[in-house]
């Protein structure tokens, strides 16, 4: 069961659509990778914040120390660093401390305490809230329901006794971060000693909130957060945009596939194809055209088979039909004529045989033969020769012009092609008739024209003397069953198997010519 | 086929010698048929194409017709329709070589009385020959004293004698094998007869048929029957065993 899940998983996982939207999305976490890198964003800008108070601790020490009457001098310089500041509210809180611990001046008692400081309105954004309570458990975010508030360490106290505060009247500068009531802010106090000459005069105190701080990276925060969502929404949108133009075409065509074959494996559909431009479309329009050519392969050898099946019937029907009168006639010169007949038909039915095996391995064959260059005029010459010794009432004249007509081919298979055109024409020419052949070129090829002075072609038959099993012939001295109605197919097929053509046609004097056009070798 | 009563009927002289047309362009089958039939003691002529039968057979009518459908100059079919053309009554049998042509024969309904597919049986088409013999005398002479009472399965009547069948009353041209295998499935209402009983009955003396062609006939009788009674269903179908007729 466990390994049908995971097989199902792994089929989930490997669908192009989930591919797809994984990468997407790995895109659009980039910007957390930013919030991440937010926290240590914070840590500097904490060490620059302490480094700025010190600054001001140390300069306060200095001039507090550099004056005379330490308690007046130490206002008057808080009130000047105030004027000098534009009298506005200053985050940095300085006071200055006496060797016991008391304040001897206080900015906030010149400026007045800073501004109440409310919560970022950053922070209050619902998408602020809600991406803060999706990253709570990631740590990635501290915040609190508590409100923001920069409560002042010292705030009860008369005495300034804080380490800080202690380590610099013992001379030792020191800076501590206190984590503000809110838990979420912290505050940085830095203490200086105030030197007068060897002894210890006093300290300066300088202090700040980083609750500014914090109000700046919410809104970085918010930022972040905006992008992210904006950029997984479009990222789903634009999965889902590619997912339907990949994966429905693509589903489309596996439901295609299965319906193209019916239960008993056989082609019942076709692919439709596609009209897109994309990968997809070429897979779909490959697809279409390897079944259309299945399918017409199919058809042929069906139609083939019920062709040889007809055929076969005729002397089939002959042999029954001549056993069966045999079984039932006793005179010897009946039962003998039956007998011829079912000889007869028998060597018709091994005749039509191997015409059909012949034809059926004729592409393969010819691909596969050995091809010489054959010169026709000299081929034909010999053919004519030996058909001259055979026949008596006909007559064969042969024209050609004193050159050699080369093509490249198989001899046998040229053999083969005239003999079945000749004996073609001869088997329709009348007693004492004259069958031409001639030879010439024209631009692209060389022509064999052979005529007869027979019946010629009736109009409606001339596009099917090469289908196979065609005869079409009056019955004459020549028994049926020597032709088989394949040899004019066997011709086209070898013909057309070198790249040639072969026409019939009828003469404007009567009979028919079969005009065949073959390619001459391409020169090397 | 429907009312044999065309502008001339097609006589057969008693006593006279039937004479039997064989129109076949394979010399052999042409040979052994006639010799067989010439046995059985009609005359038979023959001939090796259609156009050559014409010639001859349009001036005198043979008494019966055995027709090839592939051949050169004149096909068998167009043969048929020039012979249906002079005669209703001329009783022909046609010879196919392919389950298609039977198929399109039948659907061009060119009033044929019977089909055998090749490679047939001699014996099955002198039976034939015989039969339908038979079914013109009963039909040239509507006196003839009924013999035998017909076989009645609810509306439908089937005289084995003439080879003929009437539902409600109506004639149904059926072919003799048609007729033959009706008979086989209304002699057992209710039981299913597989395709092989069927071309035992159909064709008695052959066994060389195949079953498209038993749903050829099938297909054929209900059209029949349908075109007498658009309600006709007696001829229900079991899939995978064969046909049965509905009591």
């Amino acid at each position: 069961m466990s390994a049908r899940i995971i097989i199902r998983l792994r089929r989930f996982f490997s669908r192009i659509a989930f591919r797809l939207m994984a990468f997407n999305l790995l895109l659009v976490f980039l910007p957390v990778a930013g919030i991440l890198y937010l926290g240590s964003y914070e840590q500097r800008l904490l060490g620059l914040q302490r480094r700025a108070l010190q600054e001001e601790a140390r300069l306060l020490a200095a001039a507090v120390a550099s004056a005379q009457v330490p308690g007046r001098s130490a206002e008057e310089i808080l009130l000047a660093r105030h004027r000098l500041r534009g009298n506005s509210n200053d985050p940095i809180r300085l006071r200055v401390i006496s060797p016991v611990g008391f304040i001897i001046a206080d900015s906030h008692a010149i400026s007045g305490p800073p501004p109440p400081q409310r919560t970022n309105r950053a922070k209050r954004n619902i998408l602020y809230r809600a991406g803060a309570a999706l990253l709570r458990p990631l740590h990635l975010s501290r915040t609190t329901e508590q409100p923001l508030a920069a409560g002042d360490y010292y705030e009860s106290s008369k005495r300034l006794f804080g380490t800080e505060v202690r380590h610099a009247l013992q001379g030792q500068p020191d800076a501590i971060e206190r984590i503000s009531p809110d838990r979420r802010s912290v505050t940085v106090y830095v203490a200086e000693p105030i030197r007068a000459g060897d002894s210890i005069i006093g300290a300066t105190l300088a202090s700040q909130t980083t609750f500014p701080i914090l109000q700046d990276l919410y809104t970085v925060r918010l930022g972040i957060l905006r992008i992210f969502i904006i950029s997984v929404i479009v990222a789903i949108i634009i999965s889902l945009l590619v997912a339907t133009t990949i994966v429905r075409p693509l589903r489309q065509l596996r439901l295609e596939t299965g319906a193209i074959l019916d239960r008993r494996g056989r082609l019942r559909g076709r692919f439709r194809g596609s009209r897109k431009q994309d990968e997809i479309g070429d897979l779909s329009r490959a697809l279409e055209r390897l079944t259309r050519r299945l399918d017409e392969h199919v058809r042929f050898i069906e139609s083939f088979a019920a062709d040889v099946s007809h055929e076969f019937k005729n002397p089939l029907a002959s042999i029954r039909t001549a056993t069966e009168m045999l079984a039932e006639v006793d005179e010897p010169s009946q039962r003998s004529r039956f007998l011829r007949m079912v000889e007869l038909e028998i060597a018709r039915m091994e005749s039509l045989l191997s015409g059909v095996r012949e034809i059926t391995l004729i592409d393969a064959q010819l691909t596969s033969e050995q091809r010489t260059r054959v010169d026709v005029r000299a081929l034909l010459e010999r053919i004519v020769d030996g058909f001259r010794l055979r026949e008596h009432t006909i007559s064969i004249v042969f024209d050609a012009p004193p050159e050699p007509f080369e093509v490249s081919a198989s001899e046998d298979r040229l053999i083969q092609v005239f003999v079945n055109v000749l004996e073609n024409a001869l088997s329709f020419s009348p007693p004492g008739g004259v069958v031409t052949i001639t030879l010439s070129r024209d631009a692209a090829s060389i022509v064999a024209r052979i005529s007869d002075q027979g019946p010629g072609i009736p109009d409606a038959d001339l596009p099917r003397v090469f289908d196979r099993f065609f005869t079409h012939r009056p019955e004459g001295p020549r028994p049926r069953s020597s032709h088989t109605g394949l040899g004019l197919a066997i011709v086209k097929a070898i013909v057309e198997g070198y790249g040639g053509s072969i026409t019939p046609m009828n003469n404007e004097a009567g009979g028919a010519t079969f005009e065949i056009h073959l390619r001459p070798p391409t020169p090397r | 086929m429907a009312g044999r009563s065309g502008p001339q009927a097609h006589r057969t002289m008693p006593g006279m010698r039937q004479t039997i047309a064989v129109v076949d362009d394979e010399e052999t089958i042409r040979e052994t048929v006639a010799f067989a039939l010439r046995r059985d003691g009609y005359d038979v002529i023959t001939f090796a194409d259609g156009a050559a039968a014409w010639d001859v057979v349009k001036d005198r009518l043979p008494s019966l017709a055995i027709l090839d459908i592939t051949m050169p100059r004149m096909d068998g079919l167009e043969l048929c329709r020039r012979l249906r053309a002079r005669s209703d009554t001329l009783p022909i049998i046609f010879l196919t070589s392919r389950d298609e042509e039977l198929d399109r024969v039948l659907g061009l309904e060119l009033g044929a009385d019977d089909y055998l597919c090749k490679p047939f049986s001699m014996r099955e088409l002198a039976a034939r020959v015989k039969v339908l013999f038979r079914r013109l005398s009963f039909l040239e002479s509507p006196a003839a004293q009924q013999q035998e009472a017909p076989l009645r399965v609810g509306p439908l009547a089937l005289d084995l004698q003439r080879y003929m069948a009437t539902w409600n009353d109506a004639r149904v041209d059926l072919t003799v094998t048609e007729f033959m295998m009706l008979h086989a499935l209304v002699r057992h209402p209710g039981h299913v007869k597989s395709r092989k009983q069927l071309t035992k009955e159909g064709y008695p003396n052959d066994t060389y048929v195949s079953d498209r062609t038993i749903d050829t006939h099938i297909k054929r009788l209900r059209r029949k029957f349908e075109d007498a009674d658009p309600s006709f269903a007696a001829i229900e179908t079991v899939y995978g065993v064969g046909y049965r007729w509905l009591a």
